[in-house]
């Protein structure tokens, strides 16, 4: 049971890991002006709820499968995510919004998110990876 | 009234006489003035082309492309070769060699990773040391590392003894990868270079049927046993000091007949030295055609920068500067291209070397059952009461079968990546690897597992091939080499995390490993897609 417990949320974590990458390119492919910033933010607006959504499974998972250690680890990001969702300013299209994407170095901010989440969604990965073996070990 | 003839002189190239005549019928005495006049416009040309600056393309465009290149990808490729030997040697000694180290399955995962851990902590370093150094001088030292050391390791009576000299021979071993395609593809004019790339990877498969085959001659046999001290020097003892050999013997080539890289030599400012380079290029190449050496200058750049730069002794900034070509890869506008790599080579060398190292042990579980996983239900105990004397050739004739069925992907490779280009090739040959991993582990008799690890090996040598030459094409100059090596860094820890992995598991749930290498390579298939495209651009 926790085998499969670690195999979902492998899973969950490699769609993670491939959101972070696909958010990353978009987002330099704006700083390198390859497209511009409608299409990225509608690129990435269409992402939001759905990493948002693995996030929260993935947390929810280590919840009821009562890894009390790695939920904690997982809390804050899903926290994060669902704070920024709520705490859009009236007029913007979403979390990504083109007019106020280039101002206040907002741009490099969400960079350095992408990349703080692909740092962690690896780490992860490899924490889920070690604990399924030891589920299997012990099965 | 006059009649006015102008005349060129001829040079070289022969131009039409302008003759401008006006004749006016009205005019009796047109020879009274006649004016001539000379205009030398083909001796200026000459001495402009003289005093022009080639390029660093144009200057591997003049030296052209023969025999030189020839002899460049025999030693480079025998040096490619010596790292595939170093590495595997160590798969094929572990049927036989785990009963006289008395190894369990753990052991054996640990063993394998041990080298690719001594290779990331090489990579990465031997890499920053060459775009800072010359990557000749790296070449030679990283070389005769792995060689002495791997040898010593023969010596090794317990288990310990034996990681630790393979570690370090692996630190040795990381050095070569990254440096040598830096190395060979700076010689390489641009029409060519995929092609290029991808003959010096075939060597990469030379030298896994060199160590097949060596496998297969010496470790069964019985006569190559004798008493060393108190030391029993089995057959794969001999094994181990024989596949040291290549690596010895290549740092020597090196380190008496090559050149340096004549791009690192641009790069740094060295114009004479990289002129030099490029006249024995043009020397090799042209024999027997009587064209004249017509590079008298080249572009270098940065010339004036390097010389500010002095050697560093202190350790925190060494350090520091050490870290700052990881931190420009990730910076735009190599970002997008950097992290898709990353992951690509996690997922190729999890996969490819998780597995392939421990194809002789799963062929020798093939024995017995249908698919490798087949006997899942024996105790570890159990397995080391069993004899590995008289060892089974089966077992590395199968190896050799693997190694070699590497040449059809490998032909297929060099005629088509200048055509098709490094992307496509690449997210393909992974998808369908990913395909056949899945297969290896669903069939159910012997001969059908055989062919489907020959066609994983087929394939993926394609993938392989492919990702070196657009990691090569991607980063410009004064990166490429710790660009290289970081990756090929990143794709060590894969290799370790795949090989602990299998060794772990390979006993109980010997599924979750093969279906989690076949899940991995189709991922990297599809983190593929999102590379630039590089085909036949110009070195950056």
């Amino acid at each position: 049971m926790d085998a499969a417990v670690f195999i979902l949320s492998l899973i969950d974590c490699c769609a993670l890991i491939f959101l972070s990458v696909y958010f990353i390119i978009t987002l330099s492919d704006l700083e390198c002006d390859y497209i511009n910033a409608r299409a990225c933010c509608s690129k990435l607006n269409k992402w939001v709820v759905p990493e948002l959504v693995g996030q929260a499974l993935a947390t929810v998972l280590m919840l009821i499968s009562m890894h009390w250690f790695i939920f904690l680890l997982n809390l804050p990001v899903a926290a994060w995510n669902v704070y920024r969702f709520l705490n859009v300013p009236m007029g913007n299209m979403g979390v990504f919004d083109p007019t106020e994407i280039h101002n206040r170095g907002q741009l490099k901010s969400h960079m350095k998110e992408a990349m703080i989440k692909l740092g962690f969604h690896l780490l992860c990965f490899f924490i889920y990876l070690y604990s399924m073996i030891l589920a299997l070990i012990n099965d | 009234m006059s009649r006015r003839i102008f005349e060129e002189a001829l040079g070289d190239s022969a131009r039409e006489p302008l003759l401008t005549t006006r004749l006016d019928d009205s005019s009796p005495d047109s020879d009274t003035e006649v004016e001539v006049i000379f205009e030398q416009n083909n001796t200026n040309a000459f001495e402009k082309r003289e005093q022009m600056k080639l390029s660093y393309e144009e200057a591997v465009e003049e030296a052209g492309f023969g025999l030189f290149h020839g002899l460049l990808l025999v030693v480079c490729g025998w040096a490619n070769a010596s790292d595939a030997v170093e590495i595997l040697c160590v798969s094929f000694l572990l049927p036989t060699a785990r009963c006289d180290l008395q190894l369990r399955s753990v052991d054996m995962g640990l063993l394998t990773a041990s080298i690719f851990l001594g290779m990331m902590v090489g990579g990465y370093f031997w890499g920053y040391l060459a775009d800072q150094r010359g990557r000749k001088t790296v070449l030679v030292i990283s070389l005769t590392v792995n060689g002495v050391f791997g040898a010593l390791a023969s010596l090794a009576p317990i288990f310990w003894l034996f990681l630790l000299l393979r570690f370090i021979s692996g630190v040795g071993v990381g050095g070569s990868i990254p440096v040598i395609f830096s190395y060979f593809s700076e010689f390489q004019p641009r029409t060519r270079r995929g092609a290029m790339i991808s003959a010096l990877a075939t060597f990469w498969m030379a030298g896994n049927i060199l160590a097949a085959g060596l496998a297969w001659l010496v470790i069964p046999s019985t006569t190559a046993r004798f008493v060393l001290g108190s030391l029993d020097f089995q057959s794969w003892r001999l094994f181990v000091v024989l596949c040291s050999i290549p690596s010895l013997s290549s740092a020597f080539v090196f380190a008496l007949a090559m050149p340096e890289s004549p791009k690192f030599l641009m790069e740094t400012g060295r114009e004479a030295e990289a002129l030099e380079v490029f006249r024995k290029m043009f020397m090799l190449n042209q024999r027997g055609s009587a064209k004249p050496f017509s590079i008298s200058g080249l572009v270098t750049m940065s010339g004036c920068e390097r010389n500010t730069e002095k050697a560093s002794h202190h350790f925190a900034q060494f350090f520091k500067k050490g870290l700052d070509p990881i931190r420009l890869i990730f910076t735009k506008p190599l970002t997008a291209r950097s992290v898709v790599l990353l992951i690509i080579f996690f997922c190729i060398s999890f996969g490819y070397y998780g597995l392939w190292m421990w194809f002789p042990e799963l062929f020798k579980r093939t024995e017995s059952g249908g698919s490798p996983c087949a006997n899942v239900s024996h105790p570890s105990s159990s397995s080391e009461s069993e004899n590995c004397y008289p060892v089974k050739t089966t077992v590395y004739m199968e190896g050799f079968v693997t190694a070699a069925s590497n040449l059809p992907g490998n032909i297929f490779t060099i005629l088509l990546m200048d055509f098709v280009g490094g992307k496509i090739l690449l997210s393909c040959s992974l998808l369908l690897s990913g395909i056949s991993v899945f297969f290896i582990w669903a069939v159910k008799s012997k001969a059908q597992s055989l062919v489907m690890s020959c066609v994983f090996s087929a394939v993926s040598v394609i993938s392989w091939n492919a990702l070196d030459v657009i990691s090569t094409e991607l980063y410009p100059t004064q990166l490429r080499s710790s660009a290289l090596g970081f990756f090929t860094g990143v794709g060590r820890i894969g290799a370790i995390s795949g090989n602990i992995v299998f060794g772990q598991l390979v006993d109980s749930n010997c599924a979750v490993p093969v279906l989690l290498v076949s899940a991995l390579l189709f991922s990297g298939g599809l983190a593929a897609l999102r590379l630039p495209q590089t085909k036949q651009t110009e070195l950056i």
